[in-house]
């Protein structure tokens, strides 16, 4: 295309949804003073031609489809435009299920006049099973994150199911969520206006409804550029999220070693198939994965006998599940979470935690005695199960003993 | 859920039926037998047509015979026309119930 050509034609973002008939027709009635005509309409842009000012009228109404009968083509569209064309009406572009028709003669008599039968067209021409797809999506985007967002909170389900997995079916859902609103409201609110109180056609403000309406679909396309990006990135960045055998476990051998289970000597080999025998020749099972909030986290299941503080020896199972976050209020807001998490259970009740010189720590028993700790950027949390009654339930002596191993 | 029938017509409606009940007419022809009928009092406008035509092609009012590109030709069918008249007689209760009241003409008069 010439430049000369090029320049005939200006572009401008759609201020509202094609739904919104009143508002459509005045923006474009508007612009038409302004000595835009509009052209076409595609993904939200409106496309105009330069020319001199004049007053025209723009109308929308629903298009129907052309389809294929039993035994022939049922042109819809096409008779529809030819009646208009033929009433004075030039067809100007479909936007969705919607005909943009436009006139200059202020004669020509209006698409629609009768509002209850524009209102039976509408009922009949509208994809509802459009909605049900919509409203389907985000009922599985709900039922996938229940549980994890019930149970759990959000930086704990964040570091559960992995940053950038998460991140993109987060923004997806969120995203879904708007455009399900939007799929809903928008049929809803103008089924109810033509069956109410028909289309006005009246000069209606639309420069506070274009901004509220255009901030949406930024905020939109952003969400689903970050979701799919940070796919793109992680895919690029080759990271496979569940190979334990790369991952680079100096720092996590460093801490298992100022932990209580570094003095089992008795250590029982784990149950769990895919235990993976540690390099200071005792038997755990150690999960290591990589994640964007968490990038090292750890889970220890071990059996065997240890030493406590008070130096006594006990035969103990202990689960540990070890982070280290990016940032500092990050661990602590993953015990928080996790806190607020098992105080839901019935069988939760509290236990006294002594002073231990960590920034956060608190003891509980949710049927096994819980300790969660966070110093600086780790945290921990202990789940203890002893056969030795006299520390069944105490979770005092454990929490010295497992504050100690962060220090 | 089966398609709700059209309970009464509308003015427009029945002057389309009308229009079919002279022989078949593409949709143009309608809108044109329509204003010239009402000497301009009713018209319609092209997508108030449209809906119509669609509508009765579902109730099989009228019968697709012609389609010439864009243009589709339509005829009335007997269940057009037993609608067509159903609306005729309807309308002449109703004026009868009129003249019948003599009193409300007198007052018109």
């Amino acid at each position: 295309m010439k430049w000369n050509e090029i320049m005939k034609y200006t572009f401008r973002l759609v201020p509202c949804s094609i739904y919104d008939y009143e508002i459509m027709e005045s923006w474009l009635e508007d612009l038409a003073l302004q000595g835009l005509v509009l052209e076409n309409i595609s993904h939200g842009i409106a496309k105009f031609r330069k020319q001199k000012m004049q007053n025209i009228r723009y109308r929308l109404t629903v298009i129907p489809a052309e389809r294929m009968d039993v035994y022939e083509w049922i042109p819809g569209k096409s008779e529809l435009i030819n009646l208009c064309e033929a009433a004075g009406w030039k067809y100007i572009c479909q936007r969705g299920q919607f005909g943009i028709f436009v006139t200059t003669d202020e004669t020509v008599e209006e698409l629609h006049t009768e509002p209850g039968l524009q209102h039976m067209d509408y009922k009949g021409y509208v994809n509802w099973w459009s909605l049900l797809g919509y409203t389907f999506m985000f009922l599985s985007f709900c039922y996938l994150f229940w549980s994890s967002f019930i149970r759990y909170g959000f930086f704990v389900t964040w570091a559960q199911q992995g940053s950038h997995i998460f991140l993109t079916l987060l923004a997806m859902m969120a995203g879904n969520f708007l455009m399900l609103i939007r799929q809903w409201m928008c049929p809803v609110v103008l089924y109810r206006k033509l069956k109410q109180e028909g289309i006005s056609h009246e000069k209606k403000p639309w420069r506070i409804h274009a901004l509220g309406y255009r901030i949406v679909m930024v905020a939109l396309i952003l969400l689903y550029t970050v979701g799919f990006g940070s796919v793109l990135c992680s895919i690029a960045a080759g990271h496979d999220y569940y190979d334990y055998e790369e991952w680079p476990q100096a720092a996590l051998m460093e801490y298992q070693e100022s932990l209580p289970l570094a003095t089992m000597d008795d250590a029982m080999r784990s149950m769990f198939s895919d235990a993976v025998p540690l390099e200071n020749g005792r038997d755990a099972r150690v999960v290591t994965e990589k994640r964007f909030i968490a990038p090292v986290m750890c889970i220890m299941d071990a059996e065997g006998s240890y030493q406590i503080s008070d130096g006594t020896r006990v035969q103990c199972n202990t689960i540990i599940e070890y982070y280290e976050t990016r940032s500092p209020w990050i661990a602590q807001q993953m015990a928080k979470e996790q806190y607020k998490c098992d105080q839901r259970l019935k069988w939760y009740h509290s236990e006294e935690t002594p002073e231990l010189g960590v920034e956060y720590a608190v003891a509980y028993n949710a049927f096994w005695p819980t300790i969660l700790l966070v110093e600086d950027n780790k945290y921990v949390k202990i789940q203890l199960s002893t056969t030795a009654d006299a520390y069944y339930k105490q979770v005092k002596p454990w929490c010295y003993v497992y504050a100690e191993s962060l220090k | 859920m089966p398609k709700k029938a059209l309970e009464s017509l509308t003015e427009s409606m029945f002057y389309v039926l009308m229009a079919f009940r002279g022989g078949a007419k593409c949709g143009i022809d309608v809108a044109e037998f329509v204003e010239q009928k009402t000497g301009g009092l009713c018209r319609l406008g092209p997508a108030t047509l449209y809906t119509i035509l669609a509508k009765f092609e579902s109730e099989k009012y009228i019968k697709e015979i012609k389609v010439d590109g864009r243009k589709r030709t339509y005829e009335i069918t007997d269940k057009g026309l037993e609608a067509y008249y159903g609306e005729v007689a309807r309308l002449r209760r109703c004026l009868a119930d009129a003249d019948s009241e003599r009193g409300a003409c007198d007052e018109m008069e």
